[in-house]
């Protein structure tokens, strides 16, 4: 049993009834570990010190027609140490519930809104668990897919794990018995940054072949043609390879990790600035020395605070 | 002490109160309790203290034993004064404006606040500022002249304190104007004085080449005698100047005749009032009849002063603040505050460093000027004080948003790194206090106090009390 510390939402999506749970931890792998999904019945993850058998009988709970409430404290009744658990958890109507046991490591909490439960522990602070609901709850209009990956980014823009990440998940079940969409990032320095390159790959190159895939009330089929023609060409030479291949400028080159939103709000916001700014890069200052003067004495000129008087 | 010394002692500037203090006239203890008496009556409407030190009347008490045996330091002991929350000090909590309380500073004195306890000065409380300096408005402090209208900022409360004659001055520190702006529109004294000439150890950085520490106070030469105790070395502050501290108090009253008055024509009277530009003018002319010789010039270059301090304000408040962007601290900073500081991210290296080339055409240029002139004077505000639901003004049809005005004056002597002070000159037609500004060369701090206090006499402006200040 290892102790995952995690930040993590669970939601259902109002207008496809799709599940999903998108997570990222400082340890390897998470996405094998805290993410239960079961189509049609709900969406748990299971941390802090991981119990996977407690996720089972929630969704057996939920099955059964417990409310989300109900059947977290009854899978808490099995265990006999629930103070170390953390769960969250949607059923198929989006009702959330969730658990933060006294004994996981602060900061960590939860919250549960309209289609959608956050939670996490050994967190930089309790504004990642807020941050992750509010990206979550300004983006109803995207997919599930998009949803979970802004709250993901935005509880990792807010600090996230305090030990930093390792790993991150984005799982969706959608109709069938297998799922719509399982991404992982199982051991990577900037996981959810990763982890939204590889949802742009998964969404030119995968979805559509998991659309295509046979269903459990219908006929086999076969793939459509466009799909198998893409999935022959060898993977770099497939839609999106390039342009996912190129880092983003903004989050990787100038470092501007926020969510997309804010990217875009911070942008509007910085036009004029830049306008300004802009004007500077047209003259020709070339023979200019800036007024930054390199100083090797400056260590050597540090004594001990004086408030002397002159 | 006599009722006439009650009523004297709340609107006298420190000159007054040191010599009624060295007269043993009043006590430390009295203003000390007077000031805290306004505080508790005045100070609800205002918000213009965060916190107040609950030692002030001990030090007060320590102060006034002292001056009875061997008699008061100089002018500022026993003095109470407010520090604006930017500076550390060792009995009080440093908020530097943020609710994040994740964010923690030393508990120690800034090296200004020691050289002002070195003086003998008390130490009253705390004074409101925007944000981690970073805006002109100091939320929810108040303007003592219009409760429903802005102080200014970022030293808001060191400025709605002042002018309600709360305490006779405070500190405050200027990237773009924040001592400045606050003392045009609560109509005080701001002295942003030159580079490096008061330390900056121990206060919160914003912007490490732009910051300037300086002191808000009812009149000229209060400013004086707080520049007096402030300026010298500070080993904490590789900025900080070894440059020899003149006696700034002892030119004041020399006469201004030949003085040399450079008015840079452009960017500084491209958009202002009416009743600002007629108030300006009025001071020109006094000037004039005193026998300088007032010229007209121009600093072109000054058109790239706004993306020059953007570029560098920008980038120094980003690289600062990395940890908290880093932990997620931005989270919980002001919606605007969060704004600037996380696009700083956008300001590219080449750009900052010619921001830096096109800061060291203005200096150059200003420089020209100053070789041609003993003191540049202007105005120090385009606009009075704006409601706190104004987000936009309008000079001869072209809209500006408050903000964006409100520095356009003062920003240039950041860039520039010259000592500038700004002291009313007059109202507008609403009863708002308008703003003078005079700069000069660097170090020559004596020369603007000079210029300063002599038109200060000859108008008294500065002893018109507020309304709300009771």
């Amino acid at each position: 049993m290892r102790e995952l510390n995690t930040f993590s939402i669970a939601a259902r999506c109002p207008q496809t009834g799709q599940l999903g749970v998108a997570v990222a931890s400082a340890v390897p792998a998470v996405g094998g570990l805290c993410p239960f999904l079961r189509a049609g019945i709900g969406a748990v993850t299971t941390q802090s010190w991981v119990n996977p058998y407690l996720a089972a009988r929630i969704l057996d709970g939920l099955a059964d027609g417990q409310h989300p409430d109900a059947a977290l404290a009854a899978a808490l009744a099995t265990d006999d140490r629930p103070d170390l658990r953390q769960l969250g958890l949607v059923d198929a109507r989006g009702t959330g519930a969730a658990w933060t046991g006294a004994g996981c490591t602060p900061a960590a909490g939860h919250r549960t809104g309209a289609g959608y439960a956050v939670q996490g522990n050994m967190l930089a602070g309790p504004g990642v668990i807020d941050a992750m609901a509010q990206a979550f709850e300004d983006s109803a209009a995207r997919d599930l897919d998009e949803r979970l990956m802004r709250a993901l980014e935005a509880g990792d823009a807010a600090g996230g794990d305090r030990r930093g990440k390792q790993s991150a998940a984005l799982k969706i079940v959608a109709g069938e018995d297998y799922p719509r969409l399982d991404l992982r990032v199982d051991e990577h320095a900037e996981p959810v940054a990763e982890l939204r390159r590889v949802l742009a790959v998964a969404r030119r190159q995968l979805v559509p072949f998991v659309a295509g895939m046979p269903r459990k009330n219908g006929p086999a089929g076969a793939l459509p043609d466009d799909v198998v023609d893409m999935l022959l060409k060898p993977p770099a030479q497939r839609p999106g390879a390039t342009e996912d291949a190129a880092p983003d400028l903004l989050r990787d080159v100038v470092g501007l990790r926020q969510e997309p939103g804010r990217v875009a709000h911070l942008l509007a916001q910085f036009a004029p600035v830049l306008a300004e700014i802009a004007r500077l890069r047209d003259l020709d200052l070339a023979d200019i020395h800036p007024p930054v003067v390199f100083d090797p004495t400056l260590p050597y000129r540090r004594v001990p605070h004086d408030d002397r008087r002159d | 002490m006599t009722t006439a010394a009650t009523d004297a002692i709340w609107q006298a500037p420190i000159t007054e109160l040191a010599r009624m203090i060295a007269a043993r006239e009043v006590s430390s203890a009295e203003l000390v309790g007077a000031s805290l008496d306004r505080i508790a009556r005045l100070d609800g409407a205002l918000n213009s203290f965060v916190h107040l030190s609950p030692a002030a009347l001990d030090a007060a008490r320590a102060a006034d034993a002292e001056i009875a045996r061997t008699g008061p330091r100089g002018p500022l002991h026993g003095i109470p004064l407010a520090i604006k929350d930017n500076y550390s000090t060792a009995d009080m909590p440093t908020r530097a404006g943020t609710a994040v309380e994740a964010l923690t500073f030393p508990a120690a004195d800034s090296h200004a606040v020691a050289r002002l306890r070195a003086a003998g000065a008390v130490i009253l409380g705390k004074t409101r500022m925007h944000e981690f300096a970073w805006g002109m408005v100091t939320p929810p402090t108040r303007n003592p002249w219009d409760p429903d209208r802005v102080p200014g900022g970022s030293s808001g409360g060191s400025g709605a304190a002042v002018a309600a004659r709360l305490c006779p001055a405070a500190l405050g520190s200027d990237t773009g104007g924040s001592i400045r702006i606050p003392a045009a529109l609560c109509g005080i004294v701001g002295l942003k004085p030159t580079y490096g000439r008061v330390g900056r150890s121990g206060i919160v950085p914003h912007s490490w080449s732009l910051d300037h520490a300086g002191p808000l106070t009812l009149t000229v030469a209060d400013s004086a005698l707080m520049l007096q105790a402030l300026a010298g070395p500070d080993a904490g502050d590789p900025a900080a100047s070894a440059a020899p501290v003149p006696d700034y108090t002892a030119g004041l009253d020399r006469p201004i005749r030949g003085l040399r008055v450079a008015v840079i024509r452009n960017h500084f009277f491209d958009a202002i009032g009416d009743d600002v530009a007629a108030a300006i003018e009025a001071a020109l002319r006094f000037l004039e009849d005193r026998g300088c010789a007032v010229r007209d010039v121009a600093v072109p270059s000054l058109r790239h002063g706004l993306g020059a301090i953007y570029a560098i304000e920008l980038a120094s408040s980003t690289a600062y603040h990395g940890r908290s962007l880093a932990q997620g601290h931005v989270a919980g900073f002001a919606a605007d505050v969060r704004d600037l500081v996380e696009m700083g991210r956008l300001v590219t290296g080449p750009d900052y460093l010619r921001a830096e080339q096109a800061r060291a055409l203005i200096m150059a240029e200003m420089a020209g000027v100053l070789a041609e002139a003993d003191v540049i004077v202007g105005p120090a505000s385009p606009l009075t004080a704006w409601r706190t639901d104004e987000s936009a003004v309008s000079f001869g049809g072209r809209a500006e948003s408050v903000l964006a005005a409100s520095w356009r004056l003062t920003y240039p002597f950041n860039l520039a790194g010259l000592p500038a002070i700004a002291l009313p000159c007059g109202f507008d037609r609403r009863g708002l206090p308008i703003s003078l500004q005079i700069a000069a060369r660097p170090f020559a701090e004596a020369e603007i106090l000079r210029v300063a206090h002599q038109y200060e006499r000859a108008h008294d402006w500065w002893s018109r009390v507020p309304p709300l200040a009771g």
